[in-house]
């Protein structure tokens, strides 16, 4: 929040006295030094990022998903050709350390 | 045997509640659910009025074995600290119950049977002393939660039920390994295969094994409290939870967190824990200027709230890793106002809720002059949270800022900060409720009608606890102070110092273990004694 602060008042009277009638600028400094940052900091922060990175995993777990299921393509010669990847793997594996 | 009924009677109170309202209608559940937690508050009354009597370590003790040829055996101890959270638990769990009577069309039996066992899990994690009991325990307390957002939530309860659901099964499977490893750690070392808490105690773990078991330990204890910055599911759990549900969570649940940072992390770990204090301190700090700059900006009346619980929890893990007496009586005492006040302020605004069926404040303002009984409750428990001198969570934070600024004044320094929030929190949560001009008509969500006489002892007795506790904190004080043995700050009898290697004196405020009960005399914080009425 933080509206205008009820800064220049008096502005007809003598000067120490328009000073004194507007509380000498307090409200105004205040209102720029610590109301104002504040207020922004508060708005900018009321999703609270620290929960993106919860939500990141989320987004991770169901960016993985989509992956793996996009492999789930009930197509036979894809299946075989991984299943041969995989032997192929396996055996360089064995066979070279 | 009194420790085994405070578990045993909602346990098996819970499945009555549920059988019983199938036969006899959703009454029967209300009125079975609150005999069983007015016998529980009993019971725990009770068992604080044997308490004090003598230097022993416990009050009450019970253990039969369980699995005998793994070391596992239903044991059941009780000292102040176990004996204030457990009365903590079964006076905040008649509130609630008596607190949403009206509330629940839905299920009522299964509704209670859920809130009995989240009860009976919460008073056994309070009371367990061997550790596969403890974790048993521990992972009764979720599942019933589960339901009870899941089912009897807000619009938004399935996304908030499984976050909370996924946090605390990952902690919990922290917290299993971490005892798990204790264990196989404590019988390579000692040849005995147990999970005997205190023979746990001489577990003989030293260099990084320790660390690590603390840091998973540490870690478990942390996302309960919770700490930042592990706070995410909080905001959403407590929020989307029926009214019951974020009193219990926010006033009990919540402290299993802290009670496993006191009961587990500090007196098994004490080197580890002292070499880990800073970063424990930068988080409490942390999470006490965040959570209160989160409350500001929240236009969620039951966010506003959680998110002034993780500030208010920021606070305990402060008084824990301060490592002195003073840190941890305040720390004691904050989990108990901190209950009170948060329960008091769930229940106005599940009273709200259940008048204008919205949770935003945006669509209220000016409910002083339609529910000016509300308004002032409200005005008490806004300035309870705050920390207005008189009240109980006065003394529990000027205790943890005292603890922690022997430890460290530039901790303290911005903690204290985090009162300014909580004026700035509470005071807009006022303002915005009660006080000022109605919103425009279209945005309006209508008048509130004032408390009933039900909602108002609900509100009478919170609000008693606060004032009491502000003016006279001794009973807990003195309570509490009985469990310190633990940590070795006061009543540490000398065998012990001399079998666990580390104890305290590496700490930063050094606080050497005496035999005779009493403070230390050579430490400033420690040689605080409570005091009797409000500083």
């Amino acid at each position: 929040g933080g509206g205008a602060p009820p800064g220049g008042g008096g502005a007809g009277a003598p000067p120490p006295r328009r000073g004194a009638l507007g509380g000498f600028g307090f409200d105004t400094v205040y209102d720029l030094l610590f109301v104002r940052p504040f207020a922004a900091l508060a708005r900018a922060t009321r999703n609270d990022p620290v929960d993106r990175a919860t939500e990141g995993t989320a987004g991770a777990a169901r960016m993985l998903h989509s992956i793996l299921s996009a492999t789930q393509s009930g197509r036979l010669r894809w299946y075989s050709a991984t299943i041969a990847a995989g032997v192929i793997l396996i055996l360089a594996i064995a066979l070279l350390t | 045997m009194i420790l085994l009924w405070l578990i045993l009677l909602p346990f098996l109170g819970g499945i009555l509640a549920w059988a019983g309202a199938a036969l006899f209608g959703a009454a029967f559940a209300r009125w079975f659910s609150a005999a069983v937690l007015a016998a529980g508050v009993v019971l725990s009354a009770l068992l604080w009025s044997t308490a004090g009597s003598g230097g022993e370590r416990w009050i009450a003790a019970w253990s039969v074995p369980w699995i005998p040829s793994h070391g596992i055996a239903l044991s059941l101890s009780a000292d102040g600290l176990s004996v204030v959270l457990v009365a903590l638990t079964y006076g905040l769990g008649l509130l609630s119950v008596v607190a949403s009577w009206k509330s629940i069309e839905r299920a009522p039996g299964f509704f209670h049977f859920n809130l009995l066992w989240i009860l009976a899990g919460t008073a056994g994690v309070f009371l367990a002393t061997d550790l596969v009991l403890f974790f048993f325990l521990w992972e009764l307390m979720v599942l019933p939660m589960f339901f009870l957002i899941a089912v009897w939530g807000h619009e938004n309860r399935v996304y908030a039920a499984i976050k909370f659901f996924i946090f605390t099964q990952a902690s919990g499977l922290l917290l299993l390994a971490a005892i798990l490893g204790l264990h196989f750690v404590h019988a390579a070392n000692t040849g005995e295969r147990t999970f005997d808490y205190e023979a746990l105690l001489r577990h003989g773990a030293t260099g990084t094994t320790a660390m690590w078991l603390m840091l998973g330990f540490f870690t478990a204890f942390a996302v309960k409290l919770p700490a930042f910055p592990f706070h995410t599911w909080l905001a959403d759990a407590h929020s989307e939870a029926p009214t019951a549900g974020s009193i219990i969570l926010a006033g009990v649940l919540l402290k299993t967190g802290a009670y496993g940072l006191i009961r587990f992390v500090l007196p098994l770990f004490p080197a580890e824990a002292a070499a880990f204090a800073p970063v424990a301190m930068a988080m409490g700090a942390a999470g006490v200027l965040y959570g209160a700059m989160l409350a500001f900006a929240q236009t969620d009346l039951k966010r506003l709230i959680a998110c002034s619980s993780v500030s208010h929890m920021g606070f305990v893990l402060l008084g824990v890793f301060a490592l002195n007496e003073a840190g941890l009586q305040g720390t004691v005492m904050q989990l108990v106002c901190h209950g009170l006040s948060t329960g008091g302020l769930f229940v106005l605004a599940g009273l709200l809720y259940e008048r204008l069926h919205t949770r935003d404040m945006r669509a209220m303002g000016g409910f002083w002059t339609a529910a000016p009984r509300m308004g002032a409750m409200a005005l008490f428990f806004a300035m309870a949270s705050l920390g207005l001198p008189g009240l109980g969570n006065f003394v529990a934070e000027f205790l943890i800022l005292f603890g922690t600024f022997a430890v460290s004044p530039a901790a303290a320094a911005v903690a204290a900060l985090g009162l300014l929030g909580a004026a700035l929190y509470s005071l807009r949560f006022f303002q915005d409720v009660f006080q000022g001009g109605a919103p425009d008509e279209g945005a309006s969500a209508g008048k509130p009608a004032d408390i009933v006489p039900r909602e108002a002892v609900v509100l009478a007795v919170l609000a008693a606890g606060l004032v009491f506790l502000g003016l006279y904190p001794r009973p807990v004080l003195n309570l509490s102070a009985d469990a310190h043995w633990t940590v070795g700050f006061s009543r540490c009898p000398a065998g012990d110092a001399a079998t666990t290697p580390q104890t305290t004196a590496e700490a930063d405020a050094p606080a050497k273990p005496t035999d005779s009960p009493g403070i230390v005399a050579d430490n400033p914080v420690a040689r605080i004694t409570p005091p009797e009425t409000t500083p």
